[in-house]
């Protein structure tokens, strides 16, 4: 799971405060301890030089806006929203799809068994909507709870709690393996 | 209240309490997991456990396989940081603009000798590592750091670090610029001096964002401390001030015998030793100077202050503003002005010596606008088809002589 704290004293959030406050050292921890989460996050919807631009807009607003911002109850729900709706913005014009996997998947391509799998797993994934497969990203990759979930997406609690339970189902009724696949994938 | 439940996997999938639960690895100080296990029966157990052997499985891949270097976030922070200055200062640059456009729009000039300027010993390793140390008679541009070492800034110079007191050096051949990223604590008397040798200029984008654009033949030095009570500088030469607005600490241009105190503004300053006066003119804003004497004095946008060395009184009177800041975009702007007037400056600007046969030559006046890009022969075919003034040139000697026929 990615959520940890960096350490018992100095929460993501208390961080938050002293930020407000103008203390760029909490600032730039912030920044350090989220910085890779947020690019993997983008790099579902866009590609790498795309989300470089993105995550940088992204922390150039806060630091302009911060006099605005209030505060916050969970700053990586909070920077992730905040990332999702720039590359909305950036990209407004075009569709874009959040992506569980393609791309971003490293195997040898010499390894043929992992990438037999990861085509199985892939034909998977692309059964389920691009929402379901943010969704569910969010939670058993990023430990998004479901609260948490509707707040970053801007979805009623219950729409993420009813989109999920048809995602896992689709999941294990498709593969009751889906997990073991996946787990076999990228273990090694 | 879970015991007259009975999940299904996939419920139990999409359960933040019984994920929160397996994450904290079946403790989480609460036993109603434990206690609702107990009351399965065998199927309902058997489910319970695939749930549990699911997610574990999920928690334990990591599908962000990307992994960035340190010294990619660093890069990125970095660039955070200075596009961050970047558009405050967009923000400000709109005054400049306005500035040509304002009547009232005016300007100061003083000069002064350079003060004496307080060096501490802060050792600061960084700049051995980006740039090249040099002794001071360069005629590169140089900078002094608090542990009094002078470093050469070159044509080809483009670094930029994070000094460990948490302050952003960035330094080119056109500029240098610090800004703050973190609370710099430590760091109360930090003083920088530039050097800038003639034909040069140099621009430094000081901590508290106020720019100062230096003229050729310039030395500036400059506290880089955010928290002493005031922001003074030493100028020996001829800057234009855009000086960043915070009304608790004022911003000090001293000099022996004249001090200009402001709090956020546009002004000029000039104090080249052939003047004999230092020189302020102000652009926007106001300004206050004041001489040893205790006289002092505001000055309005469009006014110049003069204090002559040999006289104790501050002359203010109006001025051409554009004239007086042509330099800063490589202009050099005169109206009938005798060429002895001129030469002092040509000479900064080309760091060449000139020489006249025949002292008539000086009192020749001249009207005209002189670009710096353009090399030095521009302005000499100038005077030959205008004013019949001839010329030869012999390495860092101009010879300058009237043509016998008119």
């Amino acid at each position: 799971m990615s959520f940890k704290k960096t350490s018992n004293l100095d929460t993501q959030e208390d961080l938050w405060k002293l930020f407000l406050k103008g203390d760029m050292i909490a600032f730039r921890k912030i920044y350090n301890f989220h910085y890779q989460m947020m690019y993997n996050f983008g790099l579902r919807y866009i590609d790498s030089n795309e989300v470089t631009d993105c995550v940088h807009d992204t922390f150039l607003n806060i630091i302009h806006y911060k006099d605005s911002i209030s505060e916050i109850t969970n700053v990586k729900a909070y920077l992730f929203k905040s990332l999702r709706n720039q590359i909305y913005k950036v990209k407004k014009s075009k569709k874009i799809e959040f992506d569980l996997i393609d791309g971003t998947v490293a195997y040898q391509e010499d390894d043929t068994d992992k990438e037999k799998v990861l085509n199985e797993l892939k034909l998977l994934i692309e059964k389920l909507s691009p929402r379901e497969k943010e969704l569910i990203y969010l939670k058993y990759f990023q430990g998004f709870n479901n609260f948490e979930i509707s707040e970053l997406l801007d979805v009623k609690y219950q729409t993420v709690r009813n989109v999920l339970a048809g995602a896992i189902k689709k999941l294990r009724k498709l593969g009751s393996n889906f997990i073991e696949i996946l787990f076999f994938l990228l273990s090694k | 209240m879970l015991n007259n439940q009975n999940f299904k996997i996939d419920e139990l999938l999409n359960n933040d309490d019984f994920i929160l639960w397996i994450k904290s690895n079946e403790k989480n100080g609460n036993d109603n997991w434990q206690e609702y296990k107990k009351q399965l029966n065998a199927e309902g157990k058997a489910n319970f456990e695939k749930a549990i052997s699911i997610l574990k499985k999920v928690f334990a891949l990591h599908i962000d396989d990307t992994n960035l270097s340190a010294e990619f976030i660093q890069e990125q922070y970095i660039r955070l940081l200075e596009k961050s200055k970047k558009e405050k200062i967009a923000k400000k640059s709109k005054y400049v603009v306005f500035r040509n456009v304002l009547k009232y729009a005016a300007i100061f000039i003083l000069l002064f000798t350079l003060g004496n300027v307080v060096v501490n010993k802060l050792s600061k390793k960084s700049f051995d590592k980006y740039l090249a140390t040099s002794d001071f008679n360069s005629s590169e541009i140089l900078i002094k750091t608090p542990s009094n070492k002078f470093y050469k800034i070159k044509d080809n110079t483009n670094s930029k670090w994070l000094m460990e007191n948490g302050i952003l050096v960035n330094v080119n051949s056109d500029k240098i610029s610090f800004v703050s990223t973190d609370n710099v604590s430590k760091a109360i008397e930090v003083d920088y001096t530039i050097y800038v040798p003639k034909s040069k200029n140099y621009h430094v984008s000081m901590i508290d964002g106020t720019e100062v654009e230096l003229n050729s033949d310039s030395e500036f030095t400059f506290n880089n401390s955010t928290l002493s009570k005031e922001r003074k500088v030493n100028l020996n030469g001829e800057a234009f001030f855009s000086v960043a607005h915070n009304k608790e600490r004022p911003f000090l241009v001293n000099s022996s015998d004249l001090e200009i105190k402001v709090l956020g503004t546009e002004f000029n300053v000039s104090n080249y030793k052939e003047n004999n006066f230092t020189s302020t003119t102000l652009v926007e804003g106001s300004i206050q100077v004041s001489n040893p004497q205790g006289e002092s004095k505001i000055i309005e946008p469009g006014n110049q202050a003069k204090l002559y060395h040999n006289q104790n009184k501050i002359i203010v009177e109006n001025t051409d503003v554009q004239n007086v800041v042509a330099w800063t975009s490589g202009v050099f702007i005169f109206r009938n002005e005798k060429l002895e007037k001129l030469i002092p400056r040509l000479n900064r600007w080309f760091n060449k010596e000139f020489e006249f046969e025949g002292e008539e030559l000086l009192d020749f006046k001249f009207t005209g606008t002189l670009k710096k890009e353009n090399d030095l022969n521009h302005f000499l075919q100038m005077l030959k088809y205008t004013k019949g003034i001839s010329y030869s040139i012999e390495g860092k000697k101009v010879k300058l002589t009237k043509d016998l026929e008119k």
